[in-house]
């Protein structure tokens, strides 16, 4: 038996004891209650007469010429009319690359906060619903998206000023706190859902203001295979998301938006246990970092070669694609240039608190970072929450000069993974 | 048999529904008090549960999936009386995933408290998964099913859950001295 085991084991045995034995005494109660309540009546349920899979199917009928022509012509029209009414000389965004800094925004218990670039002016936006999560700025900086909990959970989307909030998705089948993922031209989204009836996860993309709501593999019962957490290539070309595999590994795969042309992609096998993906900004390289057992591996889509970048997990990428920071002993940052040569020289981003768990060192608070790296825009900074939960750390990304902190009224949860709660809003420069 | 008695259920009769409650009671009010951890908002959750699997049973479109079902109902249910009920929120910290494991397990079995402090740290949607798993023997799929996630992120979770509730224990049962000496597994 194995230390596991006997932790696991030690673990049931402790709930069966604070479970007790006593059946409770309010049966008769509850069966007044049900005998008063009304049963909703079978065809009240749309599950039942909707199919419950949107199942891309690719075309279905041709299109005439003369449709194609018209859809064409008004698509040019309203081009030109967006040109005129957004100004052509604005100033945009780079397509990839470092931007400017715009506000720091943050999931703060109920409310979602912003702060100026340099941790200051910190104020309230708007009030969010109880337990709202996964908050992910679109990558023009234009909007924001995070997604409700509950029975029946959603995926906002709203302006960067909090006005306008549009459900773009909403189900019991969204699965909780699942990530989603923005598309380069911040135009769509991608997300998992779970298709109870059929116990599988799958993927689905919906435009950002809900429509053309998409399930992009069609799963079945037989299949059984789980697929997840989807991330969009800087491209544009594809959409990566995990598989659960017969042997219980978990692995990484690839599909085009249209939902054609899925790849299943020959990296090392990854534990289920630590899931963690990232694909490079820069559109030219079709890389991905991800996590396999206790190591940090980058992989080529082009050439399919692994590299080794470093012992952890939680990687991340700078704005430029030209390093990676990860977790090992604290947050460390190395050149993919020198990772591809086989000598990273890591720094670290925050000063380390050692080894062992975050909740060892309380001295640590306010100073050493428990979670993942994520950059400010223009890359010079990176950002991470405390080994307490309790603010947010800023650190300059060469590892030089101080730390800064934005406290955070109520703690994050952290136990269910530090993401998601904290995002740095990208202007042009 | 279930079966039998849920079809009937299904079909309006309260007799037949007054029995699956009465078989599955025990084990929803016991799973309810280790996730929400306070008796009477166990007793409230379990009653929506039941309130609302007796509303809408008619629409469960698989009724070999009743169990299934029920439990989804009771997490649901949990959740939302924890999120009325939450006074303040848990300072909860995530240690990280390759910090050493406890070298002696038996050297902590009678520590119940420092469990109970580790469990305590969960969110009650981690609380759940190791209750479903560990308390209700569910097999993994059928948690990751009851909480409405894929399996790889109800395996990812459940093993971030543990990992709290470990170094609970292994934050007292870990002597100061190999802190100082920085080991790492």
């Amino acid at each position: 038996m194995t230390a596991n085991d006997d932790f696991t084991g030690m673990i049931s045995g402790w709930l069966d004891e604070k479970a007790g034995r006593g059946a409770p005494g309010y049966l008769d109660e509850i069966l007044a209650r049900t005998t008063r309540t009304p049963q909703r009546p079978a065809w009240s349920s749309l599950e039942r007469w909707l199919p419950v899979q949107m199942t891309f199917s690719g075309r279905l009928a041709p299109i005439p010429r003369l449709a194609w022509a018209i859809a064409v012509l008004a698509m040019l029209v309203l081009a030109a009319a967006a040109l005129l009414a957004a100004g052509v000389g604005q100033r945009r965004l780079p397509t990839f690359g470092a931007a400017a800094n715009g506000q720091i925004v943050f999931i703060d218990g109920g409310n979602l906060r912003v702060a100026a670039a340099d941790g200051t002016n910190e104020r309230t936006l708007i009030p969010l619903p109880d337990g709202a999560e996964r908050l992910t700025i679109s990558p023009d900086g234009t909007r924001f998206a995070y997604r409700t909990r509950g029975p029946v959970p959603s995926i906002v989307v709203a302006n960067s000023d909090g006005s306008n909030p549009v459900v773009v998705a909403r189900s019991a089948d969204l699965g909780t706190g699942e990530p989603f993922a923005w598309s380069p031209d911040s135009r769509r989204l991608t997300y998992t859902r779970v298709l109870v009836a059929d116990r599988i996860a799958t993927i689905e993309v919906v435009d950002a203001d809900g429509s053309h709501a998409t399930q992009l593999i069609q799963g079945s019962a037989a299949d059984a295979t789980d697929r997840f957490a989807p991330a969009w290539s800087p491209d544009g070309e594809w959409i990566s998301f995990f598989s659960g595999e017969a042997n219980g590994y978990v692995a990484l795969n690839v599909i085009h938006p249209d939902g054609l042309g899925a790849q299943w992609l020959s990296t090392s096998p990854m534990n289920p246990e630590i899931i963690d993906m990232s694909w490079s900004p820069d559109p030219a390289q079709s890389r991905v970092v991800y996590v396999a057992g206790q190591s940090v591996k980058m992989f080529d889509l082009v050439t399919s070669k692994e590299t080794f970048v470093g012992t952890g997990f939680w990687p991340t990428w700078s704005p430029d694609g030209e390093r990676i920071s990860w977790w090992g002993l604290g947050s460390l940052a190395a050149k993919v240039a020198d990772v591809l040569a086989g000598h990273a020289r890591p720094i670290s981003l925050f000063p380390s608190f050692g080894s062992g768990y975050c909740q060892d060192h309380p001295e640590a608070a306010g100073k050493s970072s428990c979670g993942p790296a994520h950059w400010s825009p223009d890359g010079l900074f990176v950002y991470a929450p405390d080994v307490a939960g309790k603010s947010i750390l800023i650190a300059r990304s060469d590892g030089s000069g101080t730390v800064r902190s934005i406290m955070l009224e109520q703690p994050i949860g952290l136990a269910d993974g530090p993401g998601g709660l904290v995002d740095w809003q990208a202007i042009a420069p | 048999m279930q079966l039998e008695l849920v079809e009937r259920a299904r079909r309006g009769d309260h007799d037949a529904f007054a029995a699956l409650a009465g078989a599955a009671i025990f084990r929803l009010d016991a799973a309810a008090r280790l996730i929400l951890r306070d008796p009477d908002g166990a007793k409230d959750a379990v009653q929506e549960t039941l309130v609302r699997a007796w509303r809408d049973l008619p629409t469960l479109r698989s009724p070999d999936r009743f169990d299934a079902w029920l439990h989804r109902l009771l997490v649901h249910a949990c959740i939302d009386e924890a999120r009325r009920h939450r006074r303040q929120r848990l300072d909860v910290v995530l240690n990280p995933i390759h910090a050493p494991a406890i070298d002696d397990a038996s050297s902590v079995m009678a520590d119940r408290d420092q469990l109970e402090r580790g469990f305590s740290r969960l969110e009650p949607e981690a609380r759940a998964l190791i209750v479903l798993h560990h308390y209700l023997d569910l097999p993994l799929p059928e948690v990751a099913i009851a909480l409405g996630i894929p399996l790889g992120t109800a395996k990812s979770r459940l093993h971030r859950a543990l990992q709290v509730m470990r170094a609970a224990l292994d934050a007292d049962a870990r002597p100061r001295a190999e802190l100082a000496e920085g080991r790492l597994a």
